[in-house]
């Protein structure tokens, strides 16, 4: 039996952790509270990864976060991927463990993209039974991130945040809301962002995401090789006026600039979430 | 209504082969039509792949141009499907992929660099081992020398190499021009091993070539020296030469975190 929601701490305002960090992270400790690793680039055997990991956990906490679990796929449940996924846990201790709520692998061929799910109530039965086995496979809750998309099938019955909402609680998993990927979804799919915000349950929200994307004028593709837009942080704004102060990641995978702009990026979150714990002290 | 497998097949037909019955299951937008909405997954899958096969696989981009690269990526990328967790192994049938492709004919020195590259990477991230330290050999005695085995470092890797793609990559690396491909009068070795964090690389004489490629298929101590023997263009060979040629050898490796064991088993 898993332990019951919120079984994690809040953590503050982390960064994902990248290569082209590692020095600058253990020369300077910069005043970053957590980071974020991409779960599948320490799936190695040893060298310069491990040894990073390794030295730059001894300083902060850290979490994982995946994008090979491939949830929903129909495929089986790939034993081998969750065996390694345990191993790097049990030397690492992440605070907690995420993937995407999507599916990558089908008949074992990994597209190696966080491909879009039809929002239908067999896909619901289909991912929290799959949730379910992995969590009792960890030991632990683990959170699914909504990802951007660019289609709608017609096989979808419902809203993408019914659909989450929906699995989470069928799972009595956690949810890592990404921002940036619902402003995006909302602009290719036309939908309100708010609307989307106002119906996540509140109490599952574990961690949030921001990050940038590029506009491709009739469209949006989540990048995260760009500078964070306005829009995303007024986004942010709102959702932490619905769901409280939460745990929070700058999520930067290309296109890489120096570090302290990632900090500035950092600062911001960190001023609009302290601004917001700030207005509800007055407020109580 | 499509199960979610149905679903899955026919959007993976399209993202691998093109094939377009997914359409019929995507809702239409006024923003973006269906084929350009689904060109956004078919760009990212083939973009991502060649993306990982262009940083694994540096030189040889550079050595036939980004544009033959491409198709040689596309090519690939429909061969090999990619079927790990990770991007890392992508890339791991692309040398004998080579081979069998007809690029091969216009750049034969392709398929060695790529496996040059290839090992690179495998060195990168092969396990850790605490190298031996040379100084315990002093404390093996003299009568169990011949006995002994050499169990190298997880990321030592030896490529023999009848083109000069050590010179080629080496070039590349530096950003210097990269002399034209040679076929070499006699193959040369090339070790590549890491070194603490650092992946270190160097061309072997014929000896050591021989006494690491002995050791590698575990020879003792003795049995590497009688390879070295046979490989002298003497007939009678000068045993205390050898022997120091031998020692000589094992020293280098060991001072440069070569050797993960040396074991004393006889079996």
């Amino acid at each position: 039996m898993i332990k019951k929601h919120p079984p994690y701490p809040n953590l503050g305002y982390g960064l994902g952790l990248r290569s082209e960090y590692y020095d600058t992270i253990l020369e300077k400790s910069p005043e970053v509270d957590w980071f974020e690793v991409i779960t599948e680039n320490y799936m190695v055997d040893g060298g310069k990864p491990l040894h990073y990991l390794d030295k730059i956990r001894e300083r902060y906490p850290v979490v994982m976060h995946g994008v090979s679990l491939s949830i929903g796929s129909t495929d089986s449940i790939n034993l081998e991927y969750l065996k390694n996924l345990k191993q790097l846990a049990d030397r690492i201790q992440p605070v907690w463990i995420s993937d995407h709520l999507c599916w990558t692998i089908h008949n074992g061929h990994n597209a190696h993209d966080l491909l879009p799910l039809p929002y239908n109530k067999a896909t619901i039965n289909h991912l929290a039974e799959r949730i379910d086995q992995v969590q009792n496979y960890l030991g632990r809750q683990i959170l699914m991130e909504n990802v951007s998309s660019y289609v709608t099938y017609t096989d979808s019955e419902m809203s993408e945040w019914e659909f989450y909402s929906n699995i989470v609680e069928k799972a009595d998993c956690l949810m890592l809301l990404d921002i940036n990927n619902i402003y995006v979804s909302a602009i290719n799919h036309n939908f309100d962002p708010h609307e989307y915000l106002d119906n996540v349950p509140s109490n599952r929200v574990q961690q949030i995401h921001l990050a940038g994307h590029t506009n491709y004028g009739n469209f949006i593709i989540d990048t995260h090789d760009q500078p964070i837009v306005d829009s995303v942080w007024e986004l942010y704004q709102y959702s932490l006026q619905r769901l409280g102060s939460v745990t929070t990641m700058i999520e930067r995978d290309d296109n890489f600039p120096p570090f302290h702009e990632l900090m500035a990026e950092l600062e911001q979150a960190r001023k609009i979430g302290n601004e917001w714990q700030d207005k509800k002290t007055c407020t109580v | 209504m499509y199960s979610l497998k149905e679903l899955q097949t026919s959007f993976q037909r399209h993202l691998l082969h093109g094939d377009n019955d997914i359409i019929e299951h995507i809702v239409s937008s006024q923003h973006a039509s269906d084929k350009e909405r689904l060109a956004t997954y078919k760009n990212a899958y083939y973009g991502r792949l060649a993306e990982a096969l262009a940083t694994d696989f540096p030189a040889v981009k550079m050595s036939i141009g980004s544009d033959q690269f491409s198709k040689l990526c596309s090519d690939y990328i429909d061969k090999h499907p990619s079927t790990d967790t990770s991007l890392r192994w992508f890339g791991i049938h692309f040398s004998e992929f080579i081979q069998q492709h007809t690029v091969i004919e216009d750049y034969k020195f392709l398929t060695e660099l790529a496996t040059l590259e290839w090992m690179f990477i495998n060195a990168f991230d092969a396990s850790n081992a605490d190298p031996v330290p040379a100084s315990l050999v002093t404390t093996i005695p003299n009568e169990s020398w011949p006995n002994i085995t050499i169990d190298l470092h997880p990321s030592v890797y030896t490529l023999n190499s009848h083109w000069n793609v050590v010179e080629i990559w080496q070039a590349m690396q530096q950003h210097q021009t990269a002399p034209q491909a040679m076929y070499l009068a006699e193959a040369s070795t090339c070790v590549i091993w890491r070194q603490g964090l650092s992946t270190r690389y160097r061309i072997l004489d014929k000896f050591e070539a021989i006494a690491l490629h002995s050791a590698a298929q575990g020879a003792t101590y003795a049995q590497i020296c009688e390879r070295l023997a046979q490989s002298i263009d003497e007939q009678v060979p000068d045993f205390t030469e050898l022997a120091m040629l031998c020692a000589r050898l094992l020293k280098t490796w060991l001072t440069e975190g070569m050797i993960a064991r040396l074991s004393t088993d006889t079996q």
